[in-house]
């Protein structure tokens, strides 16, 4: 039934941006892919918060694995959304990199979560690991706030409109389902990475 | 192609790598389980090749 489900949320996703890339072609100003792409990458950061919060309550594992999946997608969004970032700057003013408040808030936003990523190899006992991991999250997340405030402050060119227009909602929509998707597997896949790291530890002992 | 094009190229292309990495992960995952179920088969395999201990 979940295996239905996620192919489900896929194949959503991909007609969906299907939908989405007909519309950008005839109306090019709604191809500021990066406003959705950091837009998941604000989900994956709310996820990873509650995640990092429900472990710190009840020590369950399950919310550690989603807290690192969450954070993880988020930081391939917002590293994706930097690049998009980047080439817009670029086709403004012919510079890559303008120091700008948005991409560089986005920049110490996705700084601050790759650090998660860093303590979490740096941390060799699993328990302690989640637990220093979880107040990181919880820390990191304070930046999130003053990144969507200077998207609000700090105004683009002319010309240029940053609002949520339907198109873009669409594409929301449909690269959210694409970061619940990978969230699902890469969750998996670390819970099955702690099962294999347990079960490895008893046929050492035996 | 406009640089908002080339940018989303290279947006979809960062996505697109992760989904490789995690693929290769997942395909790490798999060689890690087979290598320990044939530790724990070979291990139980030995166990039972041994005789009981006689009282």
């Amino acid at each position: 039934m979940r295996e239905k489900a996620l192919y489900l949320i896929g194949v959503l996703a991909v007609v969906l941006m299907a939908y989405n890339l007909a519309e950008i072609a005839a109306q090019p100003s709604e191809a500021l892919f990066y406003i959705p792409l950091a837009g998941v990458a604000g989900l994956a950061a709310v996820t990873a918060l509650v995640a990092g919060i429900a472990f710190l309550r009840t020590r369950n594992f399950q919310f550690d694995a989603l807290a690192v999946a969450a954070t993880e997608v988020g930081l391939a969004f917002l590293a994706a959304g930097i690049v998009c970032g980047c080439f817009l700057t670029h086709a403004e003013g012919g510079r890559w990199w303008s120091w700008d408040a948005r991409l560089t808030a986005a920049l110490v936003c996705w700084l601050l979560y790759a650090t998660y990523l860093m303590l979490r190899h740096a941390v060799q006992e699993p328990s302690q690991r989640a637990a220093f991991a979880a107040v990181w999250s919880v820390f990191a997340f304070l930046d999130v706030p003053l990144v969507v405030a200077t998207i609000a402050w700090w105004k683009p060119a002319a010309g240029m409109r940053m609002d949520w227009t339907p198109s873009r909602l669409l594409n929301l929509l449909a690269l959210a389902m694409v970061g619940t998707l990978l969230t699902v597997v890469r969750m998996r896949q670390e819970e099955a990475r702690r099962e294999l790291d347990s079960l490895r530890r008893v046929t050492h002992a035996i | 192609m406009t640089p908002i094009t080339y940018g989303l190229i290279a947006a979809w292309a960062i996505l697109v790598g992760y989904v490789l990495t995690l693929v290769n992960r997942e395909k790490n995952l798999r060689r890690e389980i087979a290598q320990i179920q044939a530790m724990l088969e070979s291990g139980q395999a030995s166990a039972s090749a041994q005789p009981a201990p006689q009282n």
